[in-house]
């Protein structure tokens, strides 16, 4: 019967429609737009009209010029640095909290809140931790008879500062997956390997940290897309300075957009942006199927 | 190879006694069954023995150590346990060697082992596998294989046929039956299968509500149970019980029922004086039970046939006798002659009489 076989091809183009209509209107349409742009100058405020083809004359210049390149710097820096730490710490926490202990329940929700506050709140928490005059670390440095630090008005310390602060609220996303994966555990396993003569330690490092290693990975992923992406905080902070010391490419992008009023760089610094991301998750993908498929066969 | 002392072992749960002051002498290569329904507690003492749970009280004595404080590693025990346990990340050769490798053996130490045990289980083609890609069966070898290298004083088994379908289970339990023999090992199986029990052990440990209710081997335990319990647990079909008063009749002792009367059996007699007038339970089994009136003398129940079971062999037979239900076990080629109601003779020595106070066997 070619009436129903036709409408069994074509029905499930028709259920994806809509879904695909919203992705045309919200993502692929932008993202072709800030393509189009890409190869124009033009300002805000002019009609779009005005914009001027300027062929690959915005790349050409982006690339020559220093403020991007340190700006790239300062984004792998903080992605590796905070993607590190949040990893580390949020499965050091999962494992000192995957017991039935009394409070461990208490402790695992204190521990996620940071990820629940608005990203500008917690700009304004740690701007006001990091004050050097009135500041809670401040005087606590000064209650100790310890030199005040320069927190975000240092170059070198306001990276690290920049850090700390996304680290405090990021690291409770790895904390929950991670322990999410380790209570999922076979608890035979974890006997058989005490039988089999692991310690509390060995028992971690050859069955927990291997069998939860996939979700984590997954995990690192998310938070490292995200980490080149950050604004927020950072603009609450620091505003990229001192000097261009935490100005990461999100950052870069907004002021060459909005202060500068530069849509065309703009736009071409989102695509090498955007394309950064893709590269750096095609690769680990790449190499997470291809290390599952080299331990299939082993 | 150490023999095994449990003394005093008892497990609380809060207020709840799971175990309630268990002793237990296991002897050397001895092949221990604990059997006992859910529950019972046969579970957590093997997990005490592994020391994967912590004794609230007592004692446990492997060789000359008390280890109810060590660490399961430090016990010289290896466990097979009920979902195989296998670690899924690992081949089946690393999952055999993990101990051994943890131990620092010298590589060819642990080929050497993995090769034997491999052989002996027959998965040496299965050793670059991981666990995901093998069937029940391969993985419940993987396991046994897994606790056979590590060469321990002492094998805990807990349930280790359970997850497998009825034929596998058969399978897996002759092939167990076989490798008993030839690994003299002291071991220990948890199972709540009295089929399992009777077929693998050289002692049984029946339990129940966290109290050894009798131990012994398999034949003693069929032939003669201690109590009410092991009557109702050991055999298949389980035994008939029959509630009767110990009265008289034309000046002799019998055994009066509502619609039945049995006979004393003669060696009974002396044990049963201080119950006279007294409600008794009478346990037959099903197999006791034969079709016909039999030799002269010999006594009878008339049986109402309600349904008959085809097994193969053999077949089951569903009856009343008075209020009671009667399960008789008969040879399938003995055709029946006839429904309804139906003599069937037994043998008086093949009586059992409880107390039905303390539950206990009257010998």
């Amino acid at each position: 019967m070619p009436s129903r076989h036709g409408l069994n091809r074509a029905s499930p183009y028709l259920f994806l429609a809509p879904a695909a209509a919203v992705a045309l209107v919200g993502l692929v349409y932008p993202m072709l737009r800030s393509v189009w742009l890409s190869f124009h100058e033009w300002s805000i405020g002019t009609p779009p009209e005005s914009a001027r083809f300027v062929g690959l004359e915005n790349y050409r210049w982006l690339l020559a010029d220093d403020a991007f390149w340190v700006s790239v710097g300062v984004t792998m820096t903080f992605a590796l640095a905070v993607v590190v730490l949040e990893v580390v710490l949020g499965v050091a926490l999962a494992l000192v909290l995957d017991r039935d202990l009394r409070g461990t329940s208490l402790f695992r929700t204190v521990f996620i809140l940071p990820m629940m506050i608005a990203p500008i709140v917690v700009g304004l928490i740690w701007r006001f931790l990091y004050n050097e005059q009135f500041g809670p670390l401040s005087q606590l440095l000064k209650a100790l008879g310890l030199p005040g630090v320069p927190w975000l008005s240092s170059p070198d310390m306001a990276l690290v500062s920049v850090i700390i602060a996304d680290v405090w609220q990021w690291t409770p996303f790895i904390f929950i997956l991670a322990l999410a994966a380790l209570q999922g555990l076979p608890a035979s396993a974890i006997e058989a390997a005490r039988i089999d003569g692991a310690t509390r330690w060995q028992t971690t490092l050859y069955i927990k940290l291997p069998l939860i290693a996939p979700v984590i990975a997954v995990a690192a992923l998310l938070r490292l897309i995200d980490a080149f992406k950050v604004l927020e905080v950072i603009y609450i902070l620091t505003e990229g300075g001192p000097g261009l010391s935490t100005e990461i490419l999100s950052l870069h992008i907004y002021k060459t957009a909005f202060v500068s009023q530069q849509l065309g760089r703009a736009s071409a610094l989102s695509n090498l942006l955007l394309l950064i991301v893709l590269v750096l998750t095609v690769l680990l993908v790449l190499a997470r199927s291809l290390r599952a498929s080299r331990a299939g066969k082993e | 190879m150490p023999h095994i002392r449990i003394r005093d072992l008892q497990k609380h749960f809060g207020d709840v006694a799971v175990i309630a002051g268990l002793d237990l002498d296991l002897a050397d290569k001895e092949f221990t069954v604990l059997v006992g329904p859910s529950g019972c507690g046969k579970s957590t003492t093997l997990r005490m023995i592994a020391g994967l749970e912590e004794a609230s009280h007592g004692e446990i004595w492997i060789g000359e150590r008390e280890v109810s404080r060590l660490e399961p590693k430090d016990r010289d025990i290896a466990m097979v346990f009920q979902d195989y346990a296998l670690y899924p990340h690992m081949d089946v050769a690393r999952n055999m060697s993990f101990a051994l490798r943890l131990a620092r053996y010298p590589k060819a130490e642990i080929d050497a082992r993995i090769r034997r045990v491999a052989d002996m289980l027959s998965i040496g083609h299965l050793l670059d596998r991981k666990p995901a890609a093998l069937s029940g069966g391969q993985r419940q070898r993987v396991a046994m294989g897994r606790a056979l290298v590590r060469d321990a004083g002492v094998f805990l088994f807990d349930e280790p046929l359970s997850n497998l379908d009825a034929k596998l289970r058969n399978q897996m339990r002759a092939e167990l039956a076989l490798m008993r023999k030839r690994v003299e090992k002291n071991m220990i199986y948890v199972t709540h299968d009295q089929i399992e029990a009777m077929t693998l052990a050289d002692r049984i440990i029946v339990m129940h509500a966290g109290k050894v209710q009798q131990q012994g081997r398999p034949e003693d335990l069929y032939r003669a149970p201690a109590n009410l319990f092991v009557a109702g647990f050991i055999g298949a079909p389980p035994m008939n019980f029959l509630p009767v008063r110990l009265g008289s009749q034309h000046g002799l002792p019998v055994l009066l029922g509502r619609d039945y009367t049995l006979p004393v059996p003669s060696a009974r007699m002396a044990a049963l004086a201080p119950y006279a007038g007294r409600d008794l339970v009478a346990g037959i089994r099903p197999s006791a039970l034969r079709q016909g009136r039999g030799p002269e003398g010999a006594p009878a129940l008339d049986l109402h046939i309600e349904l008959a079971e085809y097994i193969g062999a053999h077949s089951v037979l569903v009856t009343r006798c008075g209020g009671e239900r009667v399960i008789v076990e008969v040879n399938s080629e003995q055709r029946l002659a006839g429904e309804g109601e139906q003599p069937f003779w037994f043998d008086p020595d093949s009586l059992h009489l409880f107390d039905p106070e303390t539950e206990a066997a009257i010998r």
